[in-house]
Order: structure tokens, then sequence, then C-alpha cells
């Protein structure tokens, strides 16, 4: 999957530290390169800074102390008032964020997928193909008309992704994107995620469901509940250090699983 | 936060066993109430108009802007018209548009004249009576032969129904009638996303045509978080609220619904943000006008006129 | 308090439209000088907000309920041209969507709803509230007493447009076409129910939802208090021009009074109370017959509401009277002191 020599970097954070207007902590002294391709877990209990992370990420939060790049370019509020790079850092970037109902603003679902691709520049035509296109790849030609107050919660999260998907981004940030989904909606979308890591995507996704991250990682970034990284690694090293995640509050005393290669799974009794 | 804390003693003890008394019928709504069925009216509301619209009636097939513009137009036509036949004649037209159209005939005028007759028809009444106005007297109900003083106030000598009364009245009820039906008409038989494009050829700044779209899309989600707000007090009900403590409740709620509007207007912003969204709100597709829109404009002029001439002639 | 299709003639309701839209533009273009990308999502929600509020039933004394209209509570929150573009797409919902105020109409709903009532309520918190602190009795104060005035305010406006248009609208034979109302019911009418119940459930709604808002999160009661830029009159001129709008609305509380104040009598009351006329009054009495406005009303007005009317009418016709000599006196101050560096007071 990944290439034998490293890909450009696509994030590069230096001390970057975020602290809210009232004064809570987001992330801090983060030091992190995400290089194209790559399949990065940010993992942590609540709270802990993953979101924040995201969107420092995505030029929406901009650290009061530290410095970030992303594809190389220094990410700062200035520069994204500037139409041209905005353009190309939104087209380069999208952003799935965990309140399905903030991210669903248009009418129906299909002009939530036309918007991306409509703001990004393309003509009327393209963006009809486009919204065609993902629609059919999502299997959401059913509900394409309806507003998201009519839509279940499974059907934003897909429809939220679509959204994102259609101005086809080189790199995915997610945030949380299994919560509160019934298995076989959640089996949909880490295939689909799966998919869009075969297919060249650079993925970053933010979760405490340890049963996912084996399949959406190839590195995984612990957070704790100081907002530090502190761990990074791949899955199977960081989710077999019990000491480790008990540390960091996303197990408890009682948990237990077993590492697999693969996604193969099966239940066990023990005494 | 490790181990478990013992249960206090009330808690494991069981519950008082209150007799549950048969609850009294209580014929008054209380405002928690109140408040919630209206919301949940609101959300029928929209959904039956999204299923209405998209039914294969007459006035669906028609480009939403002919629409607007021929509506409003004979919105204007209805409030210049003053004959009561042409009025009469007017809404009887409207009535045979709606049932054109496939709207259910009854539930169609049950929810114009309903609302008409129950708001206006009670403004105006005053309106009928010689106290209010003077004028020739239609039904006399009550004659005095010398007028009586009660506290230095003298009792009108003669209470009747004037016939200049029962015009006004008519005629308003009448037209008030019209523009109803012509807005229902509108609204029932448009999509919401189709009738916010159609207002752009009103010259309305794309801009706040945004803001409206935007605002529809997010008002049923705050009013889903009202209701639930209105119901979990209402789950906690114990006896009635006393009226103080009520507005209480309803001004913290609002103050509740504000932070949590700010808050998600700054999530809808940074979303629309990460979409390549800049300020400019942009919309694709244009309508394109059909026959059927140039013979209907053809239709509502010649109606238009047929009716404001018979009023010249007939009044 | 909106007011359907059909009470109000085309004429007023295009009449309204011409005040509006001047409102309308000058709103947008200021918020969005504010707001930049933000004006979309945020006026967007806060007229979602608006559509909510009013759908709330408020108990109020007597057993039965009421809705509040809440363009005080967005005032004070957003600042009174946000609160006027959000007031007016929440208005063009509930009447495009649920039938609720009518679409001719509509302007004139929002000239009511969204351009005097919250300016008149936002014009009365600042006043009182000032720059106290965010917490502070007296910013609840100011905004329960805003809402209070603010939706009175808009309460006349309404009586005055349905009062209007027997005298301007009827039949050759006097028969009026749209609200058969006039004046002198209107305007007692709305203002009565409104003084009384509606009025101060307006403002006891928003003191209290500004007293939650201090106790949850007082930063949201700063969001507009940056000063817009480039004002043309210093902010502290505005706060008395609001008061003095408040105090103007206030007059015709006068002539609840009975009889004349002290050392104000006429002539013939003079001669009531004293028997005689001293003889330097009875030289100078009728040495100014002109006045326009006599006696603070005009010839022939019988009904007192009429003439409550002509009140207002005068002290705005005495302030801006004064407000223009001010300006001329002001002027000429200006060009006295052209020498003076720039920032020294004035």
């Amino acid at each position: 999957m990944s290439s034998a020599e490293p890909l450009a970097p696509v994030f590069q954070l230096d001390q970057a530290s975020y602290r809210y207007a009232d004064g809570a902590l987001g992330v801090r002294e983060v030091d992190l390169v995400i290089h194209a391709q790559e399949r990065v877990v940010l993992l942590g209990a609540n709270g802990s800074g993953k979101s924040t992370l995201l969107k420092v990420l995505d030029g929406l939060l901009f650290p009061q102390a530290g410095r970030v790049r992303a594809f190389g370019q220094a990410l700062q509020e200035q520069g994204l008032r500037d139409d041209g790079f905005s353009r190309a850092f939104r087209r380069r970037v999208g952003f799935v964020f965990q309140q399905s109902d903030a991210q669903l603003f248009s009418s129906t679902v299909w002009e939530e997928i036309a918007f991306g691709p409509l703001h990004m520049g393309y003509g009327d035509a393209e963006v009809r193909q486009r919204v065609a296109d993902v629609l059919a790849l999502f299997g959401l030609e059913g509900v394409q008309d309806r507003p998201p107050f009519r839509l279940s919660g499974g059907e934003k999260k897909k429809v939220a992704l679509a959204a994102v998907v259609a101005t086809n981004p080189a790199v995915l940030l997610l945030d949380e994107p299994t919560a509160g989904l019934d298995p076989r909606t959640q089996r949909d979308l880490l295939d689909l995620l799966a998919q869009f890591g075969r297919s060249g995507k650079t993925l970053v996704t933010a979760t405490h469901d340890l049963d996912t991250v084996e399949e959406l990682a190839d590195r995984v970034l612990v957070f704790g509940e100081d907002h530090r990284v502190v761990a990074d690694g791949p899955p199977a090293t960081l989710l077999s250090d019990t000491a480790l995640l008990l540390r960091v509050n996303l197990i408890d005393p009682r948990f237990h699983t077993h590492a697999h290669d693969g996604t193969h799974r099966h239940y066990h009794i023990h005494e | 936060m490790g181990g478990l804390r013992p249960l206090p003693a009330w808690l494991r003890a069981p519950p008082p066993r209150a007799p549950l008394a048969t609850p009294g019928r209580s014929s008054k709504r209380d405002f928690l109430e109140r408040t919630v069925r209206a919301i949940a009216a609101a959300f029928e509301t929209a959904l039956f108009s999204e299923a209405l619209a998209g039914r294969p009636g007459l006035l669906q097939g028609l480009d939403p802007r002919v629409k607007l513009v021929t509506l409003l137009a004979l919105i204007g036509v209805a409030g210049t018209v003053q004959h009561l036949g042409t009025l009469l004649g007017f809404n009887l037209w409207l009535c045979w548009l709606a049932q054109r159209s496939q709207l259910p005939l009854g539930a169609f005028v049950t929810r114009v004249w309903g609302a008409v007759l129950l708001f206006t028809g009670v403004v105006v009444l005053p309106s009928l009576f010689t106290v209010v106005r003077p004028g020739t007297p239609l039904l006399v109900l009550y004659q005095a032969s010398h007028p009586l003083t009660l506290a230095g106030w003298t009792l009108p000598g003669e209470v009747a129904i004037t016939r200049e009364g029962v015009a006004a009245a008519l005629r308003l009820l009448l037209r008030v009638g019209a523009s109803v039906s012509l807005a229902a008409l509108l609204t029932l038989t448009t999509r919401w996303a189709l009738l916010l494009k159609a207002f752009r050829v009103l010259r309305i700044p794309p801009v706040l045509l945004a803001v409206v779209d935007l605002a529809y899309r997010y008002l049923f989600l705050l009013l889903q978080t009202s209701s639930d707000m209105f119901l979990a007090r209402r789950s906690r009900l114990v006896g009635r609220v006393p009226a103080r403590e009520a507005r209480r409740f309803v001004a913290t709620a609002m103050g509740t619904l504000w932070g949590k509007t700010a808050a998600l207007s700054a999530e809808v912003h940074s979303a629309m943000l990460a979409r390549g969204y800049a300020g400019v709100p942009m919309a694709v597709g244009r309508l394109t006008m059909q026959r059927s829109d140039w013979v209907w404009i053809g239709l509502v002029g010649l109606i238009a006129l047929l009716f404001l001439g018979g009023d010249r002639v007939l009044g | 308090m909106h007011i359907p299709d059909g009470y109000l003639s085309p004429s007023t309701c295009v009449s309204c439209a011409v005040v509006m839209v001047p409102a309308w533009v000058t709103a947008a273009r200021k918020v969005r000088t504010w707001l930049h990308s933000r004006f979309v999502p945020l006026m967007a929600l806060g007229a979602a907000f608006s559509f909510t509020i009013m759908m709330f039933n408020v108990p109020v004394p007597g057993g039965t309920t009421a809705h509040a209209v809440g363009g005080g509570i967005l005032a004070v929150v957003l600042g009174p041209w946000a609160a006027l573009l959000c007031v007016t797409v929440a208005l063009a919902i509930q009447a495009l969507l649920f039938g609720d105020g009518g679409i001719w109409t509509l302007a004139a709903n929002c000239l009511n709803m969204a351009l005097v009532l919250p300016f008149t309520a936002y014009g009365v918190y600042r006043a009182i509230s000032g720059t106290s602190a965010l917490r502070a009795t007296r910013r609840w104060v100011g905004a329960g007493i805003g809402g209070y005035l603010g939706l009175t305010a808009a309460a006349l406006c309404v009586g005055v447009e349905l009062g209007l248009q027997p005298r301007l609208f009827h039949t050759a034979s006097g028969v009026p076409l749209y609200c058969p109302y006039p004046l002198s019911v209107a305007v007692p009418a709305m203002l009565l129910t409104h003084l009384v119940v509606v009025g101060p459930l307006e403002g006891v709604v928003t003191a209290l939802v500004v007293r939650s808002l201090q106790a949850s999160d007082p930063s949201l009661l700063d969001v507009h208090a940056r000063p817009a830029p480039g004002p043309v009159t210093p902010v502290g001129d505005r706060k008395l021009w609001w008061a003095l709008g408040g105090l103007i609305l206030l007059s015709p509380l006068g002539l609840l009074a009975r009889g004349t104040a002290w050392g104000e009598w006429g002539v013939d009351e003079l001669q009531q109370m004293l028997g005689y006329i001293p003889d330097g009054m009875h030289r100078l009495a009728g040495a100014w017959p002109h006045a326009p406005f006599g006696d603070y009303s005009l010839p022939g007005v019988e009904s007192s509401w009429a003439a409550a009317l002509i009140y207002l009418v005068c002290a705005l016709l005495g302030v801006g009277v004064i407000s223009l000599l001010m300006q001329v006196v002001w002027r000429f101050q200006v060009a006295e002191r052209a020498g003076r560096p720039p920032g020294s007071d004035d």
C-alpha cells in the first residue's frame, strides 16, 4: 500500500498549541508530520483534543503557539483570506464533522452534494455529473430530493461523507465517523473509507472506538487527557499496550481484546 | 473515581406507594402542551406542503417564477376589486384552481376559510353594529323609545346591524379569503427549493435568499430542540405550573435555545468554509419557461381584466 | 400582531415597502461588513431562532397564553440591524410557508415587528444599561423596559396603519374598503391590549431571557458591543437620542391629566378662577394668533386619540426644529474652530 520512498508531507505541525476563547485547552505542543497516502487515526478519550487537532489541520482554528504547514505552505488566517489559496486548499482537504446537522445545511441531499463542486467553480454540467456519480456510489439516489431533517442518523453521515467526497479531495479528515451508527451502516462506511484509502487518499480519523482502529489506520496517534500526543506508532503495537490505554482513559480495567491481523474477529468467553 | 459508592438509604428503600387516583378531566391545555402541539403542527404543515407540491396538478406544472409573479399580481387584483359579486366570483375561481391542482378541496377550504372566518370574522363582527359605525339599519336588534342614562353614560337608543357594515364586512372577508387562497395556492403547489429560486426574479439579492433557505433548513432543528425541551419539562410535571414559574421556564428555554443557536451557527459556518464557501452563495441550474407557462400568463391576464372590468361594470 | 392580507390597501403595502427597502439595504450592508462570511449562517440561524420563539406559548395573568415576538431579545444579542434582518426572514417564512400574516402586507409587518420593535427596544436598552458590566442589573432591566416599549410602539404603528384605511380608502358612499375601523377605534384597541397585557409580557420575557443569559453565558450579550465603524454621531449622543425618542412616545400621556398646569391658564380660565382678568394679560392675550398647532392640537379634532397623535407629531416637530437649530449653531462653531488640531474635544 505505501510506496518504498516516503511521500511528500501533507501536514506538518511544530509545537502547535490551541486554547479556546473561554480558556479551555484544545491541544498542547503537538509535533506531527503526516505524509501523503497515510492512514492515521487520532485516538483519545472525549475532550482530549482530537477534534481540535482536526480543525487546526483544516485551517478552521489557528493555533496561538507553534506552526502549521499544509502541502508545504504555512497555514495561517491571513493566508486563507486569499481566495486563490483558500480555494486550492479547500479543494484538497475535506472534513466530515462529528455533528451531522451542522454539516448538512442545504435544502436537499442533491444540493448538499452539489455545494462543494459548485463553490469550487465547476460548471453546471460537471456539477450534475459529479452529483449523479456520488449518489450512485453511496446508494443515495432514493433520498436525493429529501431535506436533511427527514434523514436517519446513518443516512446523514453518508450524505455528509458524500458531500465532502464530491470535490475529490486528496485528504479526508473525519471526526468520529462511526459514532452512533448501527452495525450495517458502520460496515458500509468503513468499507467506503477503505476504498478511499486504497485509491490513494490521505485519511486522518479521530475516534475513541477501539474496534475500528485497525481497519482505518496504518498509524495511530494517542492523545492523553493532558491534550498532548503521548504515543505514535502502528495500531497493533499500541492497541496491545494496555498500560498506555488505561493511562489515557481509553479502556477501563475490565476491558480486554485480542489483536488480530486484518479484520477477522470472534467472540470469547473467559472465566 | 475508583470503586462503587453505596446507594443512599432513600434510594435503596422501596418508593412510596401513592395511590394512582383516576386523573380528572382537565379541559385546559397548559402552555407546555400547547407549544408542543403548535410545533408538531408546523412540522405537519411543512411535510404536507411538500407532498402536495409533488402532485401532477395544474399549478404544480408551472414555472415557479411565473407562478410567483402571476399569483402575487392576482393578490393585487383582489386588493383592488370592490364589488361583492366580483369578489365572490374570484374566490370561486380560486377554488376551481385548487381542485385542478389536485389539492384536497375540503382541506383547502378549511385551511383558508377556517382561518379567515375565525380571525377576520371575529375582528369584523363589531363593525356590523350601529354602536361602532352609524349607517342605514338592515336589522334592528333593539330600540328604545327614550334613551336610558346610566351613571352619566347615555345608552344608544337603537342598536342595529347596518347595511354598510354588512357590505364592508363581507367585502373584507372575501378579500382576505382571496388573498389567503392565493398565498396558499402558491406555497402548496411549489416545492420550497424551487420557490426560493423563483424569488430571484423579483430582484431580491441572492445573499438574502441564501439566508432564507438556510433559515428554513435549521428551523426544523430548532423546533425539534424546543419541542424536546418542553416535553422534557412536561415529563417532570407535577401539578400545574404557576404562571410565574412558567414564564421563567419559557425564558430560560429561549436563553438555552439562543446559546445552542449561536454555537450551531459557528459550526455551520465552519462546515460551509470547509466546503469552499467564501461568502457568496451560488446555486445550480436555470429554470426554463415552457409553452404552458406563456399560456398561463395569458390566461391570468385575461382573468384579471375580466374581474377588474366586471368590477367597473357592476360597481 | 401580524396583519393579514386584505386589511391594508395595496398602496399602503407599497408605501411600507418603500420605507423598508432602504432599511433592509442598510442593514444588509452594515451587518455584512461586520460579519463577512459569517453573515449567512448567523442571520439564518437568528431567523430560525426568531421564528421558533414566536411559537412559544407564554401564560399571562388571566389564565390564557400569549406569544412574545422576541424582537427585543434579538436586538440585545445581535444588535438592531441584525435583528431587523432576522425578524424579516422569520416573518417571510411565516407568511410564505405557514400562512401567518399576508404576503402583500409583509413589508408592513416588517415595519412594525422588524424595524420599530427592535430599534426601540435596543435604544431603550442601551440608554438604560449603557456600558455597565455584562452581568449588571441595569442590563436586564433595560432589556425588559425596552421590550415593553418596543412592542407598544409597534402596536401603535399597527393601529395607525389599520386606522388610516377607512379614512383614505373608501367607496364613494364612504364605506371602508379595507380595515373598517378608524383611528379612534384601531389605535386604542391595539394600544390597550398591548400596554396592559402583551407589552408587559414581552418586557418580562425579554428581561428574563437576558437574565438567564447573564447566568449561563454572559459573553453572548457582548456579541455586538463593538461599535460600528465610522458613526457620524459619537456614541454618547446616540443614547440621548434614543431616550428622547422614548420620551416623545410617552408625551401623549400628558393628555390624561385633567385641568391645566399651574401657571398656564388661559385668559378665560383666569376669568373663572379670579373673577376678573388682569389688565396687562388682557392686552397681551391675543398677541400671537398664528400658531399652527394651537394648544398642541388641530382645529376640529375632538377624539382624544387623534389628539394624542397630534401631540406626538408636535413633539416630533418640536424636537426636529430644535435639532435643526442646534445643527446650525454647531456648524458655526466648527467653522470658528477650524484652526484647532484634530482630536481635541468638541
